[in-house]
């Protein structure tokens, strides 16, 4: 008995992996995929269900799960694909014994992302099948798809989201659990679970059977079917893609393709034979479109659908039909008697600012970054909030990469970049602990003369607060074990006079001890400890500030820290009540004692 | 037929909850529905939309271009940011206040004046509402949205029991009978406006 409710693409997945008795769910945050264990955590009690440190051990905790006969599901975003990709090529060719999917969320328009990174290149890459749902209602069946197929053809399967599959609601067909597997057993089986060269070598050769199994299961299975309907033109499609060419595109003929890997050959040739013209409609990379044309199809599609950025439906038909693939008539829309820009009907919206996110009132980021702003040396920045302080009037990051990056990159650029002063690397607590704890390693074992500023805000907040080994409390807030991060700073191999911790808030001291360690010629950590102003657990009513009018010159030093909450308007400077958290930090950098409590 | 509503406005302002319940009393009344919203990185401080879509059938989770029923806009100036989302005939509900960007208030630029004006000169449909004011009067700033809702309940024909359900479940007993009024005085409000 189906129950239909109303959920989220990540909603869905979490209830396709409950349904399908899903046993462990392990996963790194990271926009768009954190709310499938968030979902696990808060509507599947009976699922053991962490956050792991990072997205490598979040796969490899599934997998050791997985081998015991359990089912498993491992969530990330596009990029943590990339740190997981380690295990997950040899883990392939191991294979599973209990189900095993990850679920992987692209980011199409980087929408909070660092690049636009196609994850279905690592089916074909890593030679495991990828699953792609074009809604909710697939997202729940094909998660428990994915499960059955893992389990059947030994192998890890890739269930492919995007930013606008895993944060849409669409209607899903909830069905109950299916039975759950929580003990398992483990045989020794070195041949298949060791992947020393000898061994190796046989399941490369089985992985390659299994692989041809796969390709007979794509031409069979309904996860890839046919409407056939105008000769004229038919569109291979997946995902996403299938439903913008449904809304603009009715009344063609399509081939979607729920598994996108390895792909059916035979079923696609039968398809294209039968239509006079084949487009393939696929949001970044020309996947499908590589591998078609390899079959010998004469096909289009980036020529049409272009490589960057997400597919709309407006750009999908106005590329259809500037290239005159449908006539302009064909699409009736609502929009043919708009007001659009470039016409005499324009509404001018030239002097409409932007509205770009900044650092929230009271983030204690924004002290540290006015501090670092002021030393005039390159600052390596990492993933996370911070990078906002790349924004004006900070400008206080240099780069941005990947996770954990800038503690090496720091390190890498003093090798061949002397400033006379340390090069500064900043990153996150969350992210130090995913990727900058083996790099600030690297810095002591080689000696180079860098400032890490870890950037202690107590949660994974860029993500939507995420609890993490800084925080105290586990993904379903349970109490657990807090890091400590002097004694592993030091335990790195940090001179224990070269570690300072200091709340940002406290403007003076914080910059007196970054210069204390700027001075030092071996490495050096500050620890910039100040929970997030968002965080509740840690919130205390700070009275909030204002400004003296007698007092203040308008001479805009208060600005140099763009906090949201102070405005320059005609009559002077003000502070906007409503937003102000009262941290202080105007405060303390105002020359003439204009900014106080507001008492009132 | 498909009914398509976008809200616009900055984030924090209750968009995704107001969202959510659109969404699920377009579901609760038997229809198909997509809703979609952006999270992350866009939610500090930036610009925030959300589409939801209903009708017998729907395909994208996104509303195309020029096809917008009912522009809700949540923050003034944002209603400039989605004409291109607009036809001719949209509705388009404005809550007559304004939240600086930090590009404003650093003095970088000013805030557009006469926004509504500039608005109303090509579409006909326009609804202006001081949402934030009558919130506060109302004894909650956060109620706002619900307020908006309540003007856009009022012309959409779903049984009024079913929104007020839905905003009961969705928030805590305080809160929801706080909203529950915020969402009555839109309705009221709407009464007033009908001829537009």
């Amino acid at each position: 008995m189906s129950d239909p409710k109303l959920l989220t693409g990540n909603e869905a997945i979490a209830r396709g992996a409950w349904e399908a008795g899903v046993s462990v769910a392990c996963a790194y945050p990271g926009t768009p995929s954190t709310e499938i264990l968030e979902t696990i955590a808060r509507n599947y009690p009976e699922i053991k269900a962490e956050w792991s440190v990072n997205e490598k051990t979040a796969l490899e905790t599934a997998a050791g799960a997985a081998l015991s006969g359990c089912r498993t599901i491992t969530a990330m975003k596009h990029v943590g694909l990339n740190v997981a990709a380690d295990p997950l090529f040899s883990l392939s060719y191991m294979g599973v014994k209990g189900g095993l999917v990850i679920a992987v969320a692209d980011d199409p328009h980087m929408y909070s992302s660092q690049n636009e990174q196609d994850s279905r290149h690592y089916g074909r890459a890593a030679k495991l099948p990828v699953l792609e749902p074009a809604d909710s209602e697939e997202a729940r069946s094909f998660t428990k798809k994915a499960l059955a197929i893992s389990e059947q053809f030994d192998t890890p399967v890739i269930l492919r989201s995007e930013t606008r599959i895993s944060h849409s609601a669409g209607i899903t067909n909830c069905q109950p659990i299916e039975e759950v597997k929580t003990a398992g057993t483990f045989k020794k089986n070195p041949q298949k679970y060791v992947m020393i060269p000898t061994y190796a070598r046989k399941r490369h050769i089985i992985v390659e059977k299994m692989i041809k199994k796969l390709t007979a299961f794509a031409e069979e299975s309904q996860l890839n079917y046919s409407e056939n309907k105008n000769t004229d033109i038919g569109f291979i499609t997946s995902g996403l893609s299938y439903n913008y060419l449904k809304e603009v595109m009715p009344g063609y003929s399509v081939l979607k393709l729920g598994m996108i890997w390895p792909l059916p050959r035979q079923k696609i040739t039968a398809f294209a034979n039968s239509v006079k013209r084949v487009i393939i409609i696929e949001e970044l990379d020309p996947f499908l479109e590589t591998e078609i044309k390899a079959m010998g199809i004469r096909a289009e599609g980036k020529n049409i659908t272009g490589y960057c950025g997400e597919l709309t439906p407006e750009k999908l038909i106005n590329n259809l039909m500037q290239k005159k693939i449908i006539p302009r008539a064909k699409y009736q829309h609502k929009s043919s008697y708009s007001v659009k820009p470039g016409t005499d009907n324009t509404i001018d919206t030239s002097d409409l600012p932007a509205r770009p996110p900044v650092l929230c009132p009271s983030c204690p980021h924004r002290a540290t970054f006015y501090i670092l702003s002021k030393l005039k040396t390159p600052v390596m920045g990492d993933i996370g909030c911070y990078t906002l302080a790349a924004f004006p009037p900070l400008k206080a990051i240099d780069t941005t990469m990947n996770m954990g990056a800038g503690v090496a990159m720091a390190a890498g650029m003093e090798k061949t970049y002397k400033n006379k002063k340390k090069n500064i690397a900043v990153i996150g607590d969350s992210t130090f602990l995913h990727s900058g704890i083996t790099n600030l390693l690297n810095v002591t074992y080689n000696q180079a003369n860098t400032l890490t500023v870890i950037l202690d805000n107590r949660i994974t907040a860029m993500t939507g607060m995420q609890e993490n080994p800084a925080s105290g409390y586990t993904l379903q807030g349970s109490e657990t074990k807090t890091v400590d991060f002097k004694k592993l700073v030091i335990a790195l191999g940090i001179k224990p006079e070269n570690v300072h911790q200091e709340s940002p808030y406290n403007l003076k001291e914080f910059e007196k001890k970054i210069k204390d360690l700027m001075q030092k010629n071996s490495p050096a950590v500050m620890i910039a400890t100040q929970a997030c102003a968002l965080l509740k657990r840690y919130k205390k009513s700070a009275p909030r500030r204002k400004i003296d009018p007698a007092k203040c010159e308008d001479c805009g030093q208060c600005l140099r820290i763009g906090c949201p909450a102070i405005c320059k308007t005609d009559k002077g400077m003000k502070i906007n009540s409503s937003l102000c958290q009262g941290c202080s930090i105007c405060e303390q950098i105002c020359t003439f004692d204009a900014i106080g409590p507001d008492n009132g | 037929m498909v009914n398509n509503v976008l809200m616009t406005g900055v984030g924090g302002q209750g968009i995704l909850s107001a969202a959510f319940i659109l969404s699920e009393t377009a579901f609760r009344s038997g229809f198909d529905v997509k809703k979609n919203e952006i999270h992350g990185m866009s939610q500090r401080g930036g610009s925030v939309c959300s589409h939801i879509r209903w009708g017998s059938k729907i395909y994208a989770p996104v509303i195309p271009e020029g096809e917008v029923d009912f522009l809700l806009a949540f923050e003034k100036m944002e209603t400039l940011r989605r004409l291109s989302s607009l036809h001719k005939k949209t509705t388009i509900i404005i809550n007559d206040m304004e939240i600086p960007p930090v590009t404003v208030s650093r003095g970088d630029t000013t805030y557009p004046q006469d926004v509504i004006n500039r608005i109303k000169k090509y579409y006909p449909r326009v609804v202006t509402v001081k949402a934030g004011e009558q919130a506060a009067r109302l004894g909650d700033i956060r109620i706002a949205n619900t307020i908006i809702l309540g003007v856009l309940a009022g012309r959409l024909g779903f049984d009024l029991k079913i929104w007020q359900n839905i905003i009961k479940e969705k928030f805590k007993q305080k809160a929801a009978a706080v909203n529950l009024k915020g969402f009555d005085y839109g309705l009221e409000l709407n009464e007033s406006l009908k001829r537009i």
